[in-house]
């Protein structure tokens, strides 16, 4: 169990900092339109750490966007709520919903290089938010500039507040921008993939500057990141997502060890470090890409507990128990470790592709376009 | 094997396209009116009568259908006869300096060290001095030098001179796109497999450099024709008594506000005509040809 | 089975720099400083290390793309540099590469046939049954349709890329892939597929892999050797075991502390509301469940390396040791030591590189195992578990 008790549960008074509820995003394409998320909800309190886990595909980073109002043109909002001290942020103006979460919310991005501006100093760049948003004086400014980065331990701040993103390694870039997402004061910090480019090592500093900002402020910090490894180090509470939906959503500990949706068990069996030195247990084919979602439960064809009722019909988002939510028909099985009941002609599974062999069926489809569907091997619908 | 697929590929994009086949029909128009000038119009554009200068546009059927210049000329006729020399010219030089620029670039871009001193320091040169002085120079070099009057004497000067001065823009596109694309894996890949330097110049990096510079080339022609008329004006244009659509434009230009517009709207016409089908024939080709756009 | 395919001696890679109006030599970048190693017929080594570590440079070195400064490399007992020029190339059928990025690995304007014959052509090879029927069985080899031969590298996945790069590699049949973080830009479902199919080739083709990554879990997984990399040195190398369960160097026992393990009792960050935790860097050495070593600083620059041991600058032991004395010159970049000031290490850590050899008295391992540090020692790490 936890070597260290959760933070006092002072979460409920107040509800909860920011609250998404059924979010589902759609890009316009040149032959229709293509949901990359669809109905995402999760609410982040004060103090506690929401994961974020999914693939490409999976709508992680869209949903962020989606919730600062940073979507491009091309995007839309088609239905859900996005509460941030009770206003609903969707429903503001594209102006007014940036200009409502500046200071309650900010984003840490993955590339802190393409995040920074290289013709402008990191001081110009922190001043820059400090002076427009807050109206400080130029002095003010430069002395909040300094004491943000000596906030996240940059040595020499007073000195290196002059210098350009390019002379900063790429754990001290990271630690700018969590300095200037910091520089609002903000209740949530959004962090896309903060360290996916960064080394180990590096890795656990920022991690650990970050917890202890979280810590200090009681800020709610949702981190998206495809690394089981950082979410069990790190967050409180975990929502899986799988082709632009929450498949999963619990607190970490009981997901990492009764896992209640087959992708989160298939996920947590393959990572190398933690199956031993056998043969990988991999998930056969790869992530759906949203122009082509298979029919019914979007994971079917890759799972292996897939029933007949996966392939026809959507699973919900339930509670197989109290403070677990998965969408999967057979949730309460999976996550009592037994296998579902078995259908009744035992059908192998799609197309005649065997799993965990070299050549997999579904594996061999190339990218479909748009201009038509492709000649496949399995049934992506 | 997989040219030809590519190849039938892009052909049966290409047809299906409306805008292409209208661009394909207008310089396929323009090339057989260079080919065979008699089918579009009888009139000489020698045959000059002063008394007939300026005479406004009179339709088809009648001696003048675009009216005449201020010299007498008929304008059709000009036009007709101005086109072999302006494409000739225009392709000629784009072809030429299109090749130099691009090996030197190539070669610059690839190879760095002295190479790439050499070639940057003469691409500089070239930049800094001045068109006119130079072909002013050229003229003076050629004055006593007898050319015919055959299809490739008459453009002979004006190419040379436009050649010299058209290469340096692609070679500098091309050593950028080469920079960029030399440090790409697959590049290190087919080094690592043990292929020549040769064969990664033609097969990796070049196909992948090449693209800005195919989008410089209608407009390089344009300029090429615009350019050549300024030539004239020293006489190291296109050789008299061939004309060029350069020269037809610069001398309708004087008559616009004179009451004789159609002296220059005749030439002006053909050239954009011209130019706008080669930028839809050159952007739709390429890409055709880039089998990332393709299904 | 001790057949050894690749035997490194003393590589030394540097790149100069050059500065001032006639490019004059102003210093180096030490990439690759001194590195040996051997690898075995049908074994995998582990290449770990950070960024400025040069297992990069190194899998170029190895793999031909670039010339070694000084050292020799033996492929199956002949030395690379003796080679003509013929031989050279003859020489690249044995070593081959395997690439990172998918999207940059394969020429775009190429179909997947091309890309995969290409090895065929640039060496005059034809193989029986034609070039075309070579190709696909390289495809079936890999898992991939060989009727997907035509298709460019565009409508393929990344998973199904890096395969295409695999089949690339092996067209000539190689004896040694060097494969270069081939599975850190793919998706974690696809990770396991390209692991296993590597694994199995290795057991069908009897294949030597220098495995580089700076994922240690999977390093972890299929490796049989590892070798850990700083600043151009190996500072540890043993079999796979012996360097996981039993971490001599520091840096190992850092860098193995810092990797996140899927398992939530072990907390990577233990957030007390009230007090932070202190940043550990004078080295708590408690074993199971104690604070994770955390470094101070980034991993320094190949530039401007410190001297004596390289790792000495952000040693979480040194202070610690009994030898540890002032330094009276602070004489690093402020980026690459904490901000405290003075910091105390021995001086010999700071005057002479440790050499790579095995400690007997330290740990129970074999011969095999070798580390490069004044004052090694064992710390078991509770973290990378199999």
């Amino acid at each position: 169990m936890s070597a260290v008790a959760s933070p006092p549960s002072d979460a409920g008074a107040g509800g909860p900092l920011l609250e998404v509820t059924d979010l589902a995003v759609e890009f316009r394409a040149p032959d229709g339109v293509v949901r990359a998320v669809d109905g995402l909800s999760y609410r982040v309190e004060a103090g506690r750490t929401l994961a974020i886990v999914g693939e490409s595909g999976s709508g992680k980073s869209v949903s962020s966007l989606a919730v600062l109002g940073l979507l491009p043109d091309t995007a839309r909002v088609t239905r859900g709520s996005v509460r941030l001290a009770g206003t609903d942020l969707l429903t503001l103006s594209r102006k007014a919903h940036r200009a409502q979460c500046g200071d309650q919310v900010a984003m840490v991005f993955q590339d802190a290089l393409a995040a920074l501006n290289p013709v402008h100093t990191v001081g110009y760049q922190l001043t820059e938010a400090l002076r427009a948003r807050q109206g400080l004086s130029r002095g003010d400014a430069r002395r909040r500039a300094v004491e943000l980065l000596d906030m996240v331990k940059v040595p020499n701040a007073q000195a290196r507040v002059k210098e350009y993103p390019h002379q900063f390694s790429g754990g001290m870039r990271q630690r700018v921008m969590i300095a200037s997402a910091l520089a609002m004061d903000p209740d949530v910090l959004i962090a896309d993939e903060p360290t996916t480019a960064l080394d180990v090592t590096v890795q656990a500093q920022v991690l650990r500057l970050l917890a202890e900002i979280q810590a200090e402020r009681r800020m709610g910090l949702v981190l998206i990141t495809h690394d089981l490894g950082v979410v069990a180090g790190v967050a409180d509470d975990v929502t899986v997502m799988y082709a632009g939906r929450a498949v999963e959503q619990a607190p970490v500990v009981p997901t990492y060890t009764t896992p209640a949706h087959p992708y989160t068990r298939a996920l947590l069996r393959s990572i190398p470090s933690a199956s031993g030195t056998g043969r990988l247990p991999v998930i056969p084919g790869r992530p759906p890409s949203p122009a082509a979602m298979p029919s019914g439960c979007p994971f079917h064809p890759r799972c292996d507990a897939v029933r007949d009722v996966c392939r026809t019909e959507v699973p919900p988002l339930a509670a197989p128990a109290e403070g677990r939510m998965s969408a999967c028909h057979f949730a309460a099985d999976i996550m009592a470790g037994v296998e579902p009941p078995p259908d009744d002609a035992a059908k192998p599974s799609d197309g005649g592709e065997r799993r965990d062999s070299r050549s997999l069926g579904s594996d061999n489809a190339t990218i479909p376009t748009f201009d038509g569907p492709d000649n496949r091997g399995g049934d992506h619908g | 094997m997989n040219d030809v697929g590519l190849l039938s590929a892009a052909w049966r994009t290409l047809r299906r396209r409306p805008d292409v086949i209208v661009a394909a029909l207008i310089v396929l128009f323009f090339a057989v009116m260079a080919a065979f000038p008699r089918l579009f119009t009888a009139t000489s554009p020698r045959a000059c009568a002063i008394r007939d200068a300026r005479l406004d546009p009179q339709g088809w059927g009648s001696a003048h259908p675009f009216g005449t210049d201020a010299l007498g000329c008929d304008v059709l006729a000009t036009m007709v006869a101005g086109v072999r020399p302006s494409l000739l010219l225009a392709f000629v030089v784009v072809g030429v300096s299109l090749l130099i620029g691009v090996t030197l670039g190539l070669l610059a871009g690839y190879y760095l060290g002295w190479a790439d001193y050499l070639i940057s320091r003469t691409i500089e040169v070239f930049l800094v001095v001045p068109l006119l002085l130079a072909a002013l120079l050229l003229l003076s070099l050629f004055k006593n030098v007898e050319l015919g009057a055959g299809t490739f004497d008459v453009i002979l000067l004006p190419a040379v001179v436009l050649i010299l001065f058209n290469w340096m823009s692609y070679a500098r596109y091309v050593r950028a796109s080469v920079l960029e694309a030399k440090n790409l894996d697959y590049v290190t890949a087919a080094r690592s497999l043990g292929a020549s330097d040769v064969r990664i110049m033609f097969r990796h990096v070049l196909p992948n450099a090449i693209g800005p510079v195919t989008a410089l080339i209608p407009t390089s022609i344009a300029a090429v024709i615009g350019t050549e008329a300024v030539l004239s004006f020293l006489g190291i244009g296109v050789r008299p008594p061939a004309t060029s659509w350069g020269i037809q434009i610069s001398q309708g230009s004087e008559w616009v506000l004179g009451g004789a517009p159609h002296i220059l709207i005749a030439p002006l016409v053909c050239l954009i005509a011209a130019v706008l089908s080669l930028v839809v024939l050159g952007d739709a080709l390429r890409d055709a040809l880039d089998p990332r756009l393709t299904a | 089975m001790a057949e050894v395919v690749l035997q490194v001696r003393e590589l030394v890679k540097h790149y100069p720099v050059r500065s001032g109006l006639l490019r004059r030599s102003a210093g180096a970048v030490k990439a690759v400083d001194g590195v040996s190693l051997t690898l075995e017929r049908g074994r995998t080594l582990g290449l770990v290390g950070e960024s400025g570590s040069g297992k990069s440079t190194l899998a170029r070195v190895l793999v031909g793309v670039e010339k070694p400064t000084s050292g020799t490399v033996l492929v199956d007992g002949e030395d690379v540099a003796r080679l003509s020029r013929a031989g050279r190339k003859q020489l690249r059928r044995d070593v081959q590469m395997v690439f990172q990025d998918p999207y940059t690995s394969l020429n775009p304007r190429m179909s997947v046939s091309e890309i995969v014959g290409e090895p065929f052509a640039i060496h005059g090879i034809d193989p029986p049954g034609g070039r075309r029927a070579a190709v696909g069985e390289l495809l079936e080899l890999v898992g991939l349709d060989p009727d997907h031969a035509n298709r460019y590298p565009h409508q393929f996945s990344g998973g199904q890329r890096q395969r295409v790069g695999i089949a690339r590699a092996l067209a000539l049949r190689p004896k040694i892939l060097v494969c270069d973080e081939p599975v850190s830009a793919l998706d974690v479902s696809v990770q396991g597929q390209v692991i296993n199919l590597l694994e199995d080739l290795q057991a069908e083709l009897g294949l030597s892999y220098l495995f580089v990554a700076h994922d240690l879990g999977v390093v972890r997984h299929i490796a049989h050797d590892v070798a850990v990399m700083y600043l151009g040195r190996i500072v540890e190398q043993g079999r796979e075991a012996e360097v996981y369960d039993g971490a001599q160097h520091p840096y190992t026992q850092a860098l193995l502390s810092a990797v996140p393990v899927p398992d939530p009792s072990v907390r990577l960050v233990e957030p007390s509301p009230v007090v932070p935790p202190p940043v550990v860097d004078t080295g708590s050495t408690s074993g199971v469940g104690g604070a994770a070593i955390v470094l101070e600083g980034d991993p320094p620059s190949p530039v401007d390396p410190p001297s004596g041991c390289p790792f000495h600058t952000r040693c979480w032991l040194a202070p610690t040791l009994p030898e540890a004395q002032p330094d009276p010159i602070p004489s690093y970049p402020p980026t690459d030591r904490p901000d405290a000031g003075l910091r105390l290490v021995p001086p010999v850590c700071e005057t002479d590189v440790p050499a790579l050899v095995h400690r007997p008295e330290v740990g129970t391992a074999g011969s095999s195992h070798v580390v490069a540090c004044h004052f090694a020692r064992e710390r078991v790490s509770p973290r990378v578990e199999a």
